[in-house]
């Protein structure tokens, strides 16, 4: 029984330090920031946090916060390539990733393909939980401040929020920031939680679960996103394939159905409205006023039904 | 002296492989911006059908045609499960790289699968191994060859685009696919053509690397997917010319960086090449000014 608790628990920290990715993806693709550096920030708070404390010996909670602070330090540094947009800022901050990992993987004081070793230093599940929530209330903080509007224009078409007097680089670099900061946190995390840090385990598979999860959430709500990786997580546990052939077919098969059905995620505000009116008796299949182009394309086809059957 | 001129060699040998990858790229972000991230697999799914068909005894030429349809058909699967649903329904630039990315993981998978996750054997010796000697410098032949074939096809690809009415369709779908439509261009067939050379191209650069490498496995072709990106974005997006002169230079860096820096950072050069490139020169070296619109 104690051998079947603790496979468990082990399961859960190790899905709540993915939610932390999961937030940190969020924050910066609600703005329409087509990052995917979350996972080179995480890298850069682990290392940041195993090197603290194998060379200095400084106590867990400090290092893990000097991994955020330094991934946000990381972050400011390379924020000019927030001019990019759309696929070019997507592929730049992938190369960005993968820079990291070469570097650490090539120098000798970040221990190079052996990584680094902090086995001795144990990580409390009570910090992952509060770190979870610490990460919900950040984006839900975002979510009901006057920016939310900001990043909804943003997304849908930057220079109209431009026009409407959105900060657009202010908003965007602070959106990054935040965004960096949460995934340092999360590297942080698992670096303590796995008790090694190794250039190997930041890889194009932390990408696309972060990428799969936020896309399948939405950007109406970050609970949407939580909700998938939970989800997600829980069947691939019940499966037993952790990273395996089935895993990436099935994450696959999801992004491409997800694109096709319900492009904005399960938590698009039209999906339900569509849904609910389904639902009501005598309620029309459709009586909805027309929607700007950029948003329209989302309601072609039969969003409604596939669209509950994916949530 | 008689070194750095050893090592240009090494490098445009390097480079010329990356040209061919970049090749497949450029031509379906010509024709239709799509930066393909499943490109990866048709290289894979290519090399995969030339040793299949190897190993059922059938002689190299077929074995290389069976993979180069096979590049093919990978792409326009592609084409017509994905690309083509997706752009009936107006889908985001956004959401044609998730879901390239999406057909990339899942086709991996297939190989994956069938081969247990583990690497295979890819019979070399069909294509030469030998190696020229010019006074000190050695050339080798695998490379020379690869080196003419990449050019070959960067020529015969920028030619049919400029010179023949198929291609001329091709620049008018790329320009725009509404004024291509109305000047009765068929442009889905446009992006399927596109799509099947692209495959071919994809496959027939992997039929080299792995005559070099001599073992594949079901990642083969992503761990070049970043490069063949780092070509086309040096050598400007949609460029023909662009993606061999890029191929040529990235490895020449590369080879460089190896010699004279050191070998670990070699793989850092693509990925440093993409971000300095695109902050600094975005439209790369044969590219055209992108302006955004409203």
């Amino acid at each position: 029984v104690f051998d079947l608790y603790s496979q468990y628990h082990f399961f859960i920290d190790v899905t709540l330090i993915r939610l932390v990715l999961v937030i940190s993806v969020f924050v910066a693709f609600q703005a329409g920031l087509f990052s995917l550096a979350s996972v080179g920030f995480m890298a850069i708070g682990g290392y940041t946090s195993a090197l603290l404390v194998t060379k200095t010996g400084a106590p867990l909670l400090l290092a893990i916060l000097a991994g955020v602070v330094v991934a946000i330090l990381m972050a400011l540094f390379i924020s000019p390539v927030l001019r990019l947009r759309g696929t070019s800022l997507a592929l730049a901050t992938l190369a960005f990733s993968q820079v990291v990992v070469v570097i650490i993987g090539g120098v000798s004081f970040f221990g190079g393909q052996l990584g680094i070793n902090v086995f001795a230093t144990k990580l409390d599940s009570s910090i992952v939980v509060v770190s979870v929530i610490v990460a919900c209330l950040v984006a839900q903080r975002i979510h009901r401040s006057h920016y939310r509007r900001a990043l909804w224009g943003l997304r849908v078409d930057e220079n109209t929020a431009a026009g409407l007097g959105v900060g657009v680089r202010t908003t965007s670099l602070m959106l990054f920031l935040v965004s960096a900061a949460v995934g340092g946190l999360a590297g942080g995390l698992d670096a303590f939680h796995s008790g090694l840090v190794l250039p190997e385990a930041y890889n194009f598979d932390l990408v696309v679960l972060g990428l799969t999860y936020v896309m399948v959430g939405g950007f109406g709500h970050w609970s949407g996103a939580i909700l998938a990786a939970v989800v997600g997580e829980v069947i691939k546990q019940a499966l037993h394939t952790s990273g395996g052939i089935w895993t990436n077919l099935a994450y696959g098969c999801v992004l491409i159905i997800v694109m096709m059905v319900v492009p904005n995620g399960i938590t698009d505000p039209r999906v339900w409205r569509r849904v609910g009116r389904r639902l009501r008796p005598g309620g029309g299949p459709d009586s909805e006023p027309p929607l700007p182009a950029a948003i329209a394309p989302a309601l072609v086809g039969d969003t409604t039904r596939s669209g509950s059957e994916a949530s | 002296v008689g070194q750095f001129l050893q090592q240009t060699i090494n490098g445009l040998s390097v480079g010329s492989v990356y040209a061919l990858l970049g090749l497949g790229v450029t031509l379906l972000w010509g024709t239709l911006h799509l930066l393909n991230f499943a490109h990866g697999q048709f290289i894979t799914w290519g090399v995969f059908g030339v040793t299949f068909a190897l190993h059922s005894g059938l002689p190299f030429w077929l074995a290389v045609i069976i993979g180069l349809v096979t590049g093919m058909g990978v792409a326009v699967l592609l084409d017509r499960l994905v690309i083509g649903p997706l752009l009936k329904l107006h889908a985001s630039e956004f959401g044609f790289v998730v879901a390239t990315i999406g057909f990339g993981l899942a086709f991996g998978a297939i190989i994956q699968w069938r081969t247990g996750g583990l690497e295979v054997g890819y019979p070399r010796g069909h294509l030469p191994t030998g190696a020229l000697h010019v006074g000190s410098l050695i050339i080798p032949t695998l490379q020379l060859i690869t080196l003419v074939v990449s050019i070959v096809v960067g020529l015969l690809l920028i030619a049919g685009l400029n010179w023949t009415h198929l291609g001329r369709s091709f620049r008018t779908v790329a320009y725009s696919r509404e004024i291509s439509e109305l000047l009765g261009v068929n442009s889905r067939l446009i992006y399927t053509l596109a799509f099947a050379v692209s495959g071919a191209v994809a496959a027939l650069g992997g039929i080299f690397i792995a005559s070099d490498t001599s073992v594949i496995s079901y990642g083969f072709g992503n761990t070049f997917l970043l490069t063949a990106f780092a070509v086309v974005i040096v050598g400007g997006l949609g460029s023909p010319k662009g993606a061999v002169v890029g191929g040529l230079l990235l490895g020449l860096f590369e080879v460089y960086v190896t010699v004279y820096v050191s070998q670990t950072f070699r793989q850092a050069v693509a990925y440093v090449a993409i971000i300095v490139v695109l902050m600094l020169r975005p439209q790369g070296l044969f590219g055209e000014k992108v302006t955004s619109r409203v």
